[in-house]
């Protein structure tokens, strides 16, 4: 018996029917007994799907695709139901994009009837009064948003480079439970400073390859969440890089949590700093 | 819990007992078990998963009383023995019905061609199974088959990202979904089928 690995290359000759029986009754054993084997097979069985319906297989690849997965009118059901989920999605993102051209045709023929029945134009008109400020309120709240997303992006981008760019700032930040004596780290801001790099000193025994950070300054409402972040090489800290224009005077703190393979949290440490100009 | 039809009465607690000591890990193990065997059958191009499924569980039920006593190991593995000994026998009956099998393949390539499920009758069940979903993985769904080809890769990648989740774990979040929506439409296709 071969050792019991699987690749994912191994997996998609296994779904197209192009393994040895030997092969075949190893990986259908692990299906049967190891979930995150089955898990496998059905997110591999589900990318060689969609390579189905892009026409991303080749020739021999595809026949062998429709002898095994469209052998049965029942099958060939299933392949046209599973197409439509996909297409539904498409569609409703493609009308998505058309959709601000077919609303400026509406107001053209919202106007245009205006012109031919003078009555109802000042009821309408207080009506669009009202409409535009909700408009400019809910401009001003989209904005905002905008600009958070903006911010979100712009993290992710920055914990996703590993290069040291000029201007980089490191604070090393150790947990709260470990520092009880130590007064607050402090971070002052200078106008060269361009990224903010929270060196989080980990602790714990249990080490993950993957954390997730909670920012929050004391006294807002909102937060924000970053994910996939990694540990060092010696697993000792867990860098966190931020754009300075987010951290104004105030008290942070950082809740750091391990993340599970499965996608569940582990452990969490807690940092705090403070920011001064 | 449903007894599955096919197993002689007595026999089912048995088997429950031997997959596990624990009746409600044992009733989990069960349906698992079912679901897994007729995939096989599936990728071994099997005519009738499910009804062969059933003949497992059938041939099982009949020794299980003596099985509890002599096998070692997990039970899970019997079962797939006698599936593959069944998937062996129905190789056997394809390959000594050629003929035949290749009438009923080109009968079943003309009905996918006449389509027994009209598009319109596909995409009514599918609106209807869409609103049985939470819109919250409406959404996920949505966004995830939004993009096509090499766009796709960034794309998924950022919604795992944003979730805080490895794209394998948003893959098989996916394609639960996508599987319990498949089901849905599937029986409300039947049940269109049936009044008609």
């Amino acid at each position: 018996m071969k050792e019991e690995i699987v690749t994912d290359a191994s997996l998609r000759q296994f779904l197209l029917g192009k393994v040895d029986d030997e092969e075949r009754v190893r990986i259908e054993s692990l299906v049967i007994t190891n979930v995150v084997t089955k898990e496998r097979v059905c997110a591999a069985e589900e990318n060689l799907l969609e390579d189905y319906f892009e026409d991303a297989l080749s020739g021999l690849d595809r026949e062998k695709f429709r002898a095994q997965y469209a052998y049965t009118a029942q099958q060939q059901r299933r392949l046209e139901i599973t197409r439509d989920i996909r297409n539904w999605a498409i569609d409703v993102e493609k009308k998505k994009g058309k959709s601000s051209g077919t609303q400026t045709s509406s107001w053209s023929s919202v106007f245009g009837s205006f012109r031919l029945k003078p009555m109802v134009v000042m009821p309408i008109a207080a009506s669009v009064i009202a409409i535009v400020i909700v408009g400019l309120w809910l401009n001003r709240k989209i904005e905002l948003r905008n600009r958070r997303l903006a911010i979100e992006k712009e993290i992710v981008r920055l914990n996703v480079s590993t290069s040291n760019p000029e201007g980089i700032f490191s604070l090393t930040l150790r947990p709260v439970t470990l520092r009880s004596a130590e007064t607050q780290t402090e971070l002052v801001m200078r106008s060269d400073i361009q990224i903010v790099e929270l060196r989080l000193f980990w602790h714990l025994s249990d080490s993950y390859s993957i954390y997730q950070a909670v920012l929050k300054r004391t006294g807002d409402t909102q937060s924000f969440i970053i994910h996939n972040l990694h540990a060092e090489m010696d697993g000792k800290a867990i860098p966190l890089r931020l754009p300075p224009e987010i951290l104004t005077i105030g008290t942070y703190q950082v809740e750091l949590t391990g993340m599970m393979s499965d996608g569940q949290s582990g452990r969490t440490e807690e940092f705090q700093f403070s920011v001064t100009h | 819990m449903a007894q599955d039809l096919a197993t002689p009465p007595g026999t089912f607690d048995e088997i429950l007992a031997w997959l596990n000591s624990d009746r409600d890990v044992a009733g989990q193990i069960y349906v698992q078990l079912r679901h897994d065997l007729a995939k096989i059958f599936t990728w071994n191009r099997c005519s009738d998963p499910e009804g062969l499924t059933d003949e497992v569980f059938d041939r099982v039920s009949r020794k299980v009383h003596q099985l509890r006593q002599t096998f070692s190991g997990d039970p899970r593995l019997f079962f797939y023995g006698v599936a593959r000994n069944l998937i062996k026998e129905e190789s056997k009956k394809i390959r000594a019905q050629v003929s035949l099998e290749q009438i009923d393949l080109a009968a079943a390539n003309e009905s996918a061609q006449n389509d027994n499920h009209p598009g319109m009758m596909r995409s009514d069940c599918l609106e209807l199974c869409l609103q049985k979903i939470s819109s919250d993985k409406r959404e996920l769904v949505l966004d995830y088959y939004a993009k096509e080809k090499q766009a796709k890769i960034d794309h998924r990648a950022e919604i795992a990202r944003r979730f805080g989740m490895s794209v394998e774990v948003l893959r098989v979040r996916i394609y639960r979904i996508r599987s319990k929506l498949e089901r849905c439409i599937e029986s409300c296709l039947d049940v269109k089928a049936d009044r008609e």
